[in-house]
């Protein structure tokens, strides 16, 4: 387990080292820096900008010096939002955009999980066909169509929920549910596969054969097993939320980490960029390694090595 | 009385004109591809509309002239779906061919060779489907744009200078979606290696190219049709979710995702256009349901599990 662990920390500062190295080179590939502006700045000017942000030095000692202050944990100053530093900015928006993140995913979970077993117990009837057309639905039906759709309805038809904004519980739960939606419908899918065919496993008429409830059946026995295919899919469903929230972001007005990311990709802010897509990768291998973790957990017949 | 063994294909084409979902479907996306390839010049011929033909309409709510209304400028909302409508299914179809050609390659590389190549390629793989590939995507997409635009204008392609965004739409989602196709190409790869038809092959002298190519791929031409079906809706949706954003195609051309995009902005209590958010999002959606119950039924009636 120890060693598990240390191995995939050494992965982990693989993929960050490959990644920052992509960005930074990608990034600074492109044409014109973040300086251009319509109107020519003196020369002088100019080269007082870039020697201010190191932008003046031959691209290896930029790189060697990037390099070097990110493993003081410094992500260096932003070009377009003036005297902020990138930790400053990914500190004040990241919590905001985990925690929309965060409630999207256990609604995902939850509900998925739910919504697919109860498919697949009544595999064929009347809720089975419902879930599943609701799932192909939700899957179809882009989060940028239901999300304006829904404002519409639940805040200015019947005014339940407030249009946008951040900082209530009740302005969570609609950008929640929009930027789940869609994940709750893969979750079920994966779950009714998964659960129909562990119902036909041998453990599960031993257990209805022992006379247990079918209550007990299902929750205690079939569940713990059929849900291993979605906790290996919680890795690249957290990827996607994270990537969804940047739309959901924009369309509540929520002051996440999604607008200044858009913004520093149009603006060439080279640092923010960088920052953002490091913080976004060490979240999600972080999560995987969790994820890796919970599943020697629920079964047993894998040892981690 | 004896029957002709059929194949494989012909098994699952009589699979699939059982299911009524995936036909209907089927016919859906036939007739709209008709639709959406002549409907721009009918309309241009019986009203006189082209996408980018303005007027003094602005905001007409759908009346027998203008079926899906006008926007902001009075130009027809329906010539522009479907304008839109070709610029969105084609970067679903060939950003799909992109990801089939990468991701077959890849998958019955990492399949036929086994072993230690295997195991490092399907890490890559795990890593790759685990990181915001889409964050990635922007951000090559952007800054590439300037680059290729620029070059296409100097090479004497100043015609096709607009559409330099969209040739890169194809190739960066092309590149982001290949992973499943990888992953499956190389399951079936393992499983078929070890038949021996392959085995023939090989003591025969052929070469492991030949193998790949012409034992191997025609072998492999039922999943590869099934993920090809089920990787352009999901193209569609990523293409439209950057157009959203404002980082896909942009004017003079317009997809699905810019006029959602339009229609979103303008969502408000006083005076709903709810005419310029539904007609492309309820194109849109009939279009990803449709790719998606065909993927479905394809899948289904080339699983060899559910024969009957």
């Amino acid at each position: 387990m120890t060693l598990f662990i240390i191995k995939r920390l050494i992965a982990l500062v693989l993929i960050l080292f490959v990644v920052v190295t992509g960005t930074f080179f990608i990034v600074r590939f492109s044409k014109g820096g973040p300086f251009d502006k319509d109107r020519k700045l003196p020369p002088q000017i100019e080269k007082l900008i870039l020697a201010k942000y190191k932008l003046d030095a031959p691209l290896g000692t930029q790189y060697v010096g990037y390099m070097k202050s990110l493993l003081k944990g410094d992500m260096g100053v932003s070009y377009r939002y003036l005297n902020r530093s990138v930790n400053e900015i990914i500190g004040q928006t990241l919590p905001v955009s985990m925690t929309l993140g965060a409630v999207a995913l256990v609604i995902a979970l939850v509900l998925g999980v739910s919504l697919g077993s109860y498919a697949a117990v009544n595999q064929n009837k009347l809720g089975d066909v419902g879930s599943m057309v609701f799932a192909l639905f939700s899957i179809s039906i882009p989060t940028y169509v239901t999300a304006p759709l829904l404002i519409l309805l639940f805040c200015l038809i019947i005014p339940l929920f407030p249009v946008g904004g951040w900082g209530r519980p009740s302005q969570v739960i609609l950008p929640a549910l929009c930027l789940s939606l869609p994940y709750i419908a893969s979750v079920a899918r994966l779950m009714r596969t998964s659960m129909l065919e562990v119902l036909n496993q041998d453990f599960v008429r031993t257990a209805r054969a022992k006379g247990l409830p079918e209550r007990e059946v299902i929750f205690k026995h079939a569940l713990k097993v059929a849900i291993l295919p979605v906790v290996s899919y919680a890795g690249p469903l957290a990827a996607n939320i994270l990537t969804g929230s940047l739309v959901i972001e924009e369309i509540f007005k929520i002051p996440g980490i999604g607008p200044f990311f858009l913004n520093s990709v149009t603006n060439k802010d080279y640092q923010l960029v960088g920052g953002v897509v490091i913080v976004y990768c060490m979240l999600l291998v972080t999560f995987n390694i969790l994820v890796d973790i919970a599943y020697t957990f629920l079964d047993r017949r894998i040892k981690l090595s | 009385m004896s029957q002709r063994s059929q194949s494989l294909t012909m098994i699952a084409w009589g699979k699939l004109k059982r299911n009524k979902a995936a036909m209907a479907s089927f016919l859906f996306l036939i007739v709209l591809a008709l639709v959406v390839i002549f409907g721009p010049m009918l309309i241009k011929a019986t009203w006189g509309y082209t996408y980018n033909s303005g007027s003094d309409l602005q905001y007409a709510a759908p009346n027998s002239k203008h079926w899906f209304g006008t926007d902001i400028h009075g130009r027809d909302l329906m010539v522009r779906v479907l304008k839109g409508a070709q610029i969105s299914l084609m970067v679903g179809f060939v950003g799909a061919l992109v990801s089939l050609v990468v991701g077959v390659i890849y998958g019955m590389v990492s399949g036929y060779f086994g072993g230690k190549t295997d195991e490092v390629m399907m890490r890559i793989v795990d890593i790759l489907y685990s990181l915001p590939r889409l964050i990635f995507v922007m951000v090559l997409i952007t800054v590439l744009d300037e680059i290729f635009a620029n070059w296409l204008f100097k090479n004497n392609f100043q015609s096709m200078a607009s559409y330099s965004k969209i040739i890169l739409l194809f190739v960066g989602l092309g590149l982001m979606e290949w992973l499943t196709m990888a992953r499956i190409v190389r399951g079936q790869v393992l499983a078929l290696k070890e038949r021996t038809f392959i085995l023939a092959s090989r003591s025969l002298g052929a070469s492991p190219l030949r193998v790949l190519f012409s034992h191997l791929l025609p072998n492999l031409v039922g999943v590869i049709i099934v993920y090809l079906t089920l990787t352009v809706p999901v193209v569609i949706l990523e293409e439209s979710l950057l157009s959203f954003l404002g980082l896909g195609v942009q004017a003079p051309h317009s997809s699905w995702g810019v006029l959602i995009s339009d229609g979103a902005k303008i969502i408000n209590p006083v005076k709903s256009y709810w005419w310029l958010l539904v007609f492309p999002g309820v194109a849109m959606s009939l279009t990803l349901l449709a790719l998606n119950f065909l993927g479905d039924g394809l899948r289904d009636a080339f699983d060899p599990r559910q024969q009957k």
